[in-house]
């Protein structure tokens, strides 16, 4: 079990992100309803959905990427805005770099606008995931982009990283590879969120979990209890809770 | 921060643009080196001098000529337009595309976003401007240069002054200065139409390119509307400017203090009127891009919806 041990101080006992009756629409059609959820301090939590639950619209809402229809969200006990952006590190589900640039730029621009970020660090992955520096993005694969996408985004100390779909378009066999790049490379003390639905391969290192459906979340526990209670893994859980209806 | 925003915007967007300029100015340099006035070839006959023939350079010379000619004018439309398009794709790949994802997540004030990408709009068209200049510069170094400056209209009096020769008026410097201005402020308020239509746009849920193009054409027409509006206003009280609804010329009429001018031409417009008239339009298209900056500051601070 993945854990992130900190000596927390009684400020640090406040959850990193709270979402408060959180609900967006799309032309009067409700993706998410009323969320309200604590992520807290130190922890790798799964949030775990069918496709179209609404897990990307909620990280989108977390990332200032949509705006809610109603309700709130805080981070490190604060609105979104700049502070929220410093300390949440964000991998989306697309690739969202500069095609043009080569990756050493890439490195460079992240290292101009995020204080927190470590490009000794990302120049090591880098070379660790047998990318080149001199690489132009637009010659990469898209396995390739997703990796420095994910080196980018482990690079930062932040304190929340937020990871959707980070294995979605990955072969099995380098998945287990992607895990161990996220658990040995995220700062001391931070959350992770990871947003998937390929739950046997992610559980091992889910501390808490969180079940979406239809834009309501179902279930919010913790990932050990979850799975001594209904003696399974949390994957043939999720298998049975969201077992399509037959007639 | 903004200062390296605006740093990456540029180099987006003039890395298709300089290989325009290059072409320009290249072309620009072929135009005046390969340039020629055809000699006359003259017999007396019967006491008169009779025009023969003519001396033109090996033909070779004059399709290079012909072919700069072309380049010029395709260079500076494509300088122009390319540079409007990579603007456009420019704000539109980073607040509403992929690029977006990032853009966003920056620790950056949408504020600061958006003030970046105006700065970064207005220096590159600006950079544009100054190559445009730059290339009417060399080429009125040659006759044929300044033949075509006159084809632009660039050459203030040259066509109803002087028959033969080209030269430019003392007090024209100013209407220079007012027809960059102008030039300078409609380029730069045609790309913001098109940044304001891509906000307004993406404000919708469907179709937001087709909501977006709408949107960006109809803040053009009224944008325009509005200004022929203003100029009948002003034409109304300054009856200086009613030639620009084909009025006479009343107080306005003028009359070059030059003895190369013929007498039969009497029919002209003030240059300082015409100054008078580029500097307002000028200012009536800056005033729409500083109400377009805030408008458009409102939208974005009311939160983006990527899908």
């Amino acid at each position: 079990m993945a854990q992130n041990p900190q000596n927390k101080s009684p400020k640090d006992s406040s959850p990193i992100l709270e979402c408060k009756n959180l609900s967006k629409a799309f032309d009067q059609h409700f993706v998410l309803k009323d969320v309200n959820l604590e992520i807290p301090r130190s922890k790798i939590v799964g949030l775990l959905g069918q496709n179209g639950a609404g897990k990307s619209t909620l990280i989108k809402l977390i990332n200032d990427l949509l705006v809610p229809t109603t309700g709130e969200i805080l981070v490190d006990g604060q609105p979104i805005g700049i502070h929220s952006k410093e300390i949440i590190a964000y991998l989306p589900e697309r690739t969202y770099l500069d095609r043009s640039m080569t990756v050493r730029a890439t490195i460079a621009f992240f290292s101009e606008f995020y204080s927190n970020f470590d490009s000794q660090k990302a120049e090591t992955l880098v070379k660790e995931l047998d990318l080149k520096l001199d690489q132009r993005i637009t010659k990469m694969s898209k396995g390739m982009q997703e990796k420095l996408q994910l080196i980018l985004v482990m690079s930062r100390q932040a304190k929340l990283y937020v990871l959707d779909e980070p294995l979605g378009g990955v072969d099995p066999a380098t998945r287990d590879y992607i895990l161990d790049t996220i658990l040995s490379n995220f700062s001391d003390g931070a959350s992770v969120l990871i947003s998937t639905h390929l739950i046997a391969d992610i559980e091992r290192i889910l501390d808490e979990v969180i079940f979406i459906e239809n834009g309501r979340i179902t279930l919010i526990d913790n990932a050990d209890r979850l799975r001594n209670q209904h003696h399974t893994s949390i994957d043939a859980i999720f298998r049975k809770t969201f077992r399509p209806k037959t007639n | 921060m903004l200062a390296k925003l605006i740093k990456y915007d540029l180099k987006y967007i003039l890395k298709t643009a300089r290989i325009f300029i290059v072409l320009l100015l290249a072309s620009v340099l072929i135009f005046n080196f390969t340039s020629y006035v055809p000699e006359l070839i003259t017999e007396i006959q019967d006491g008169q001098p009779n025009v023969v023939g003519e001396i033109v350079p090996p033909l070779i010379i004059q399709a290079l000529h012909g072919l700069a000619q072309f380049a010029i004018y395709a260079f500076i439309f494509a300088l122009v337009f390319i540079t409007i398009l990579s603007i456009w794709r420019r704000f539109k790949n980073n607040f509403y595309g992929d690029e977006a994802y990032l853009t966003h997540t920056l620790p950056l004030s949408r504020h600061t976003l958006w003030t970046a990408k105006f700065c970064s709009t207005f220096i590159a068209i600006a950079v544009v401007i100054l190559t445009l200049i730059f290339g009417c510069f060399l080429l009125s170094f040659s006759t044929n240069g300044l033949q075509l400056l006159e084809s632009f209209g660039l050459v203030y009096g040259c066509t109803h002054c002087v028959g033969d020769y080209y030269f430019v008026e003392p007090q024209s410097f100013s209407l220079y200065a007012s027809y960059i201005l102008l030039f300078f402020t409609q380029i730069s308020f045609i790309t913001f139409c098109g940044i304001t239509g891509i906000i307004i746009g993406h404000r919708t849920n469907r179709h937001q390119g087709c909501w977006s193009l709408l949107s960006g054409f109809t803040v053009y027409f009224i944008c325009g509307f509005l200004l022929i509006g203003i100029l009948y206003i002003i034409s109304l009280i300054n009856p200086d400017f009613s030639f620009i609804f084909g009025e006479p010329i009343s107080s306005g009429a003028y009359v070059p203090d030059d003895p190369r001018i013929p007498a039969r031409i009497s029919n002209f417009i003030n240059p300082e009127i015409i100054t008078q008239l580029f500097l307002i339009i000028a200012t009536v298209y800056l005033c729409y891009i500083i109400i377009q900056y805030f408008t458009s500051q409102k939208l974005l601070k009311k939160g983006i919806n990527l899908d």
